[in-house]
């Protein structure tokens, strides 16, 4: 059987692998800001959930690029991306569950 | 007074209500040395609008600092935009007409009416929103304008706002 991937992906010749992954982290980046200036103005549950799911989107490309430099084992690499995406799927439905609150507070002002 | 010092006034002079982080970037300085001379500069004022701070030369009274830091906002310069056009509305026409949501406008009436710039007009049970310095606000509008990072900024938070309301 044909391991899935030994030691680093980015090795000899990955540039185009490389190249995705940079420009995931750096359009990742942009995207978690953009959630962080949202929390920080609206300040409810719902839009810091969606900072903290868009944040471990950003993570994803960040250990791709630590597993291609060997700092992370190919193993933890594939274990810590699912776990990630489980994270950004929970925080997704939890920013779901909190956005009724931000209507109920809006009903009880009358407006 | 010192060359940087100068450049940095000379900006914050041209782009009235200016960001930290677009000093920074526009005049190509590090942070500390910003910061070091922005608190030399007295004829500096700096404020705090939504966790923003902008600064001014001291030509701005504060409610035209205020009103100067909203209109680098779209959504907020587009509502503002609205009233100089219809003299006063419904806080639901304005949401229809700028098709945005309700949460996204009031976040933003809650500042305006806070700093003076938009009134709330109750009548019958009804509010109605108007500018409370119609002709200022219109000269203002002229001076500044908002940057592209703000304008992204601003389409996110609206994004979601909808998303989180529709439904």
């Amino acid at each position: 059987m044909k391991p899935l991937s030994i030691g680093g992906h980015l090795g000899a010749g990955g540039w185009d692998i490389a190249a995705v992954v940079v420009l995931s982290a750096v359009a990742g980046a942009v995207l978690c800001g953009l959630a962080l200036a949202a929390y920080r103005q609206r300040g409810t549950r719902a839009y810091l959930l969606i900072a903290l799911a868009l944040a471990a989107l950003f993570a994803r490309p960040l250990i791709a690029l630590l597993s291609g430099f060997s700092v992370v084992s190919a193993p933890t690499h594939h274990l810590l991306e699912h776990a990630l995406d489980t994270v950004f799927v929970v925080l997704v439905l939890g920013a779901v569950y909190y956005a009724r609150t931000v209507e109920k507070r809006l009903d009880e002002e009358g407006l | 007074m010192s060359d940087t010092r100068s450049r940095i006034y000379r900006h914050i002079e041209s782009h009235p209500g200016v960001h930290f982080r677009e000093l920074t970037r526009a005049l190509d300085l590090a942070t500390g040395q910003v910061q070091y001379h922005l608190a030399r500069l007295d004829r500096v004022h700096s404020e705090s609008v939504n966790g923003r701070t902008h600064y001014y030369t001291s030509s701005f009274d504060p409610w035209e600092r205020h009103a100067i830091a909203f209109l680098r906002r779209e959504t907020a310069r587009d509502a503002l935009v609205m009233l100089i056009e219809c003299e006063a509305a419904r806080p639901s026409e304005v949401a229809d007409h700028l098709d945005i949501a309700r949460s996204t406008l009031e976040h933003h009436l809650s500042g305006l009416v806070e700093h003076d710039i938009v009134e709330k007009r109750r009548s019958e049970g009804r509010v109605t929103l108007a500018l409370c310095r119609p002709d200022l606000t219109v000269e203002l509008l002229a001076a500044v304008d908002p940057k592209a990072p703000d304008r992204l900024s601003d389409r996110f938070t609206r994004l979601l706002d909808r998303l989180f309301e529709s439904g």
